[in-house]
C-alpha cells in the first residue's frame, strides 16, 4: 500500500513539476517576445534618430548595432539595414527610406520595419485647414481659391495626407464666395467648389484652451524660439521691426514684428519665398494687407490679422488673432490660391525641427510595422 | 490480552496510515488539478495576448484615413494593412454572450470574435469570461463610449486599452480560479500623418 502510494504521489508530483514548467515556460517565451519587440521599437527609434542627424545615412547589408547601445547585459543582439525604396499608400508612391530592425533575445526573435520620409520636418498639430484661425473668418477670405486637400511643394495634387479647406473656431458663412475644398475628417478628399462641401469646412471647432496664443504655441515651442531663431540669421532667417528692412528672397523664419497699432500694408514678399512667416506683436494685433509676392509663397504664414490676401501660398497659413476683419469683405482675389502642402510645411519647419524635437518632430513617418 | 490490543492498535494505525494516504492523494490530485486548470488559463491568456497585439499594434499601418472604424466596449473595428502587401485590412473584435458555450460547465464563458475583411467571424479565446475595450487620446484621457460613435473623435483616438479574465473550464470546490490581463496599446501608426 505503501509503495502504491509513493508511486501515486511520486507521479503527481511529476506531473505536477511538469506544469510548473510549463507555466514558467509560457511566461519566459511571452517575456522574450515583449522584450524583443521593445528591443527592436527601441533600436529602431535610436537608428531614426541617426538618420535625423544624417539623412544620407544608409545600411545597405544588413548590420549588427552595437549591444553596448542599450545594456552590456542579456542574451540579445540587434541586426538592421537601411536603404532607399518607395511605398505605395492610397495609389501614391513615395520615396522613403526603409529601415528593417531585426532584434533576437533568447528564442524570441522579432522584426520592426519603419518607412521614413527623405523631407524632414513636421505638420505642426494646430494646423488643421489651408486656412487655421479661432476668429471669424466670413470677411478675411474673399474669393480666394482654398484647397485643403495635400498638395506636392510644386502644386500637384496628392491622394491622401490632406486637411479642411477652413478650420474656424468660430461659426462659418462663404461671404465672399471663395471657392474651398478639403479633406474631410474620415479622409474623403472634395474638390473646391463654391459653394463648399460642408464636409471641407471645419467650423466652431472646439479648441477649448488649445489654441496657440503666439507663433510659439503653433509648434508647442517655448516662447520666444522662433523670434530666437530668426535673430540668429540661420538658414536666410531675419527678424525685423519694420517689413522695409526684409532681404529677399525670404528663406528660414522671418519674423515681423510690427509695433502695435501698426499694420504692414502692402506686404510685399518677393521672389521664391519659403519657410515660416510669422507677423506677430505682443498683443496679438498685427495686421497684414495685400500680401502678394512674385512666385509662390512655400510653407507656412503665422499671422496675428490678414486681409486682401492676394499671395498663392503652398503650404498653410494660421491667423491667431480672435477678431478678425468685420466689416469689409475683400473681392477680386479669386486668382489667388492657398493650397495645402504638407511638403512644403515639412521643408519649412525643418529649420525649427534642429530645435530639439528629436526625431520625432523631424523625421516623416510614413509607417511603422511591428 | 496482549494480542488482542497489538490487533486492536494495529487496525487504529493502520487506518490512520489509510487515511493520511487517502487525504495525501486528494491533496495532491486537488493540487494538480488546479495546475493543469492554472496553466490552461495561463496558456490561453497567453494565446489572446499575443493575436490581440499582432493584430492592434499594427492599427492604421499603411491607412490614411481615420483608422479606428468603431471603438465600443465590447467591440473595435479598425484598418492596418496586416501583412504588408499594400491592400489595407479590416479587423474586427467583437465579445460574444455566453450562449456561444452552453455545454461547458463555467457559466459565463464567452468568445471573442475576431473577423478579417469579409471573412467569417472566428473566436480567438479560450475560457473568457470577462473583456473590454477603453480608448484614450493623446493626453492619456478616456474618451467616452457614447462620443466615440462620431468619426472625429475616433479619430484622436491614441492609446488602446483591452483588459480580460479567463476561467478555466472546470471549478476547483465550485470556484472558478481566474487570469486577469490588463494591457495599454500604443498603435505607432494612428495618429501620425
Amino acid at each position: 500500500m505503501i509503495l502504491g502510494a509513493s508511486i501515486t504521489v511520486g507521479v503527481m508530483n511529476l506531473q505536477l513539476n511538469r506544469s510548473s514548467e510549463q507555466a514558467t515556460e509560457n511566461l519566459v517565451r511571452y517575456f522574450d517576445g515583449t522584450l524583443s519587440r521593445n528591443l527592436a521599437n527601441d533600436a529602431a527609434s535610436y537608428v531614426l534618430g541617426l538618420y535625423a542627424d544624417s539623412a544620407t545615412l544608409r545600411v545597405q547589408n544588413s548590420a549588427k548595432l552595437s549591444s553596448s547601445i542599450f545594456s552590456d547585459v542579456g542574451d540579445y543582439s540587434l541586426t538592421y539595414s537601411l536603404y532607399d525604396t518607395t511605398i505605395n499608400i492610397a495609389k501614391n508612391d513615395h520615396e522613403v527610406v526603409k529601415l528593417v530592425m531585426r532584434a533576437e533575445y533568447g528564442k524570441s526573435v522579432h522584426e520592426v520595419m519603419v518607412y521614413a520620409g527623405t523631407t524632414f520636418g513636421f505638420v505642426p498639430e494646430p494646423i488643421r485647414g489651408a486656412i487655421t484661425a479661432r476668429g471669424v473668418l466670413d470677411n478675411t477670405i474673399g474669393d480666394l481659391h482654398i484647397d485643403g486637400r495635400n498638395h506636392t511643394e510644386e502644386g500637384e495634387l496628392e491622394n491622401f495626407g490632406g486637411v479642411y479647406g477652413i478650420s474656424s473656431g468660430s461659426a462659418f458663412t462663404n461671404k465672399g464666395k471663395a471657392v474651398i475644398g478639403g479633406t474631410g475628417e474620415d479622409g474623403s478628399d472634395y474638390p473646391a467648389s463654391n459653394p463648399a462641401n460642408p464636409l471641407s469646412v471645419e467650423q466652431s471647432h472646439n479648441w477649448s484652451n488649445t489654441f496657440p496664443a503666439d507663433p510659439d504655441g503653433v509648434f508647442n515651442f517655448p516662447g520666444g524660439t522662433l523670434k530666437e531663431v530668426a535673430k540668429s540669421g540661420v538658414a536666410g532667417s531675419q527678424y525685423v521691426t519694420n517689413p522695409k528692412d526684409l532681404q529677399f528672397p525670404l528663406k528660414g523664419v522671418t519674423y515681423v514684428d510690427l509695433p502695435e497699432g501698426v499694420s504692414w500694408k502692402a506686404a510685399w514678399l518677393g521672389k521664391d519665398p519659403a519657410g515660416i512667416l510669422v507677423v506677430h506683436n505682443s498683443s496679438g494685433t498685427a495686421r497684414v494687407e495685400n500680401i502678394a509676392s512674385e512666385t509662390p509663397f512655400k510653407g507656412l504664414i503665422i499671422a496675428d490679422k490678414m486681409f486682401h490676401i492676394h499671395v498663392e501660398v503652398l503650404g498653410a497659413v494660421m491667423l491667431l488673432s480672435n477678431s478678425l476683419e468685420k466689416k469689409k469683405i475683400c473681392t477680386g482675389n479669386h486668382e489667388s490660391k492657398i493650397l495645402f502642402s504638407r511638403e512644403a510645411i515639412q521643408h519649412a519647419t525643418y529649420l525649427t525641427s534642429e530645435k530639439g524635437t528629436g526625431w520625432r518632430g523631424k523625421v516623416p513617418i510614413f509607417g511603422w510595422m511591428e | 490480552m496482549g494480542s488482542t490490543t497489538d490487533l486492536i492498535g494495529s487496525f487504529v494505525i493502520g487506518g490512520l496510515v489509510i487515511v493520511i494516504i487517502l487525504s495525501l492523494n486528494y491533496n495532491l490530485s486537488n493540487t494538480t488539478f488546479q495546475r493543469s486548470q492554472d496553466l490552461i488559463s495561463q496558456q490561453a491568456s497567453v494565446e489572446l495576448l499575443n493575436i490581440l497585439e499582432n493584430d492592434l499594434y499594427k492599427a492604421g499601418y499603411r491607412t490614411t484615413a481615420t483608422p479606428v472604424l468603431l471603438a465600443e466596449s465590447l467591440s473595435v473595428a479598425f484598418l492596418a494593412d496586416l501583412d504588408d502587401n499594400g491592400t489595407i485590412d479590416s479587423v474586427r473584435y467583437t465579445v460574444g454572450d455566453t450562449t456561444f458555450f452552453l455545454t461547458t460547465t463555467n457559466p459565463h464563458d464567452r468568445p471573442l470574435y475576431r473577423r478579417l475583411n469579409a471573412g467569417s467571424q472566428q473566436n480567438v479565446a479560450s475560457g473568457l469570461t470577462e473583456f473590454y475595450f477603453a480608448y484614450r487620446d493623446t493626453a492619456g484621457r478616456v474618451i467616452p463610449y457614447d462620443s466615440l460613435k462620431y468619426v472625429r473623435h475616433r479619430s484622436v483616438v491614441r492609446l488602446i486599452t483591452f483588459a480580460f479574465v479567463i476561467e478555466p473550464s472546470d471549478p476547483l470546490d465550485s470556484t472558478f480560479i481566474p487570469v486577469t490581463v490588463e494591457k495599454v496599446i500604443h498603435p505607432k501608426n494612428i495618429g501620425g500623418w
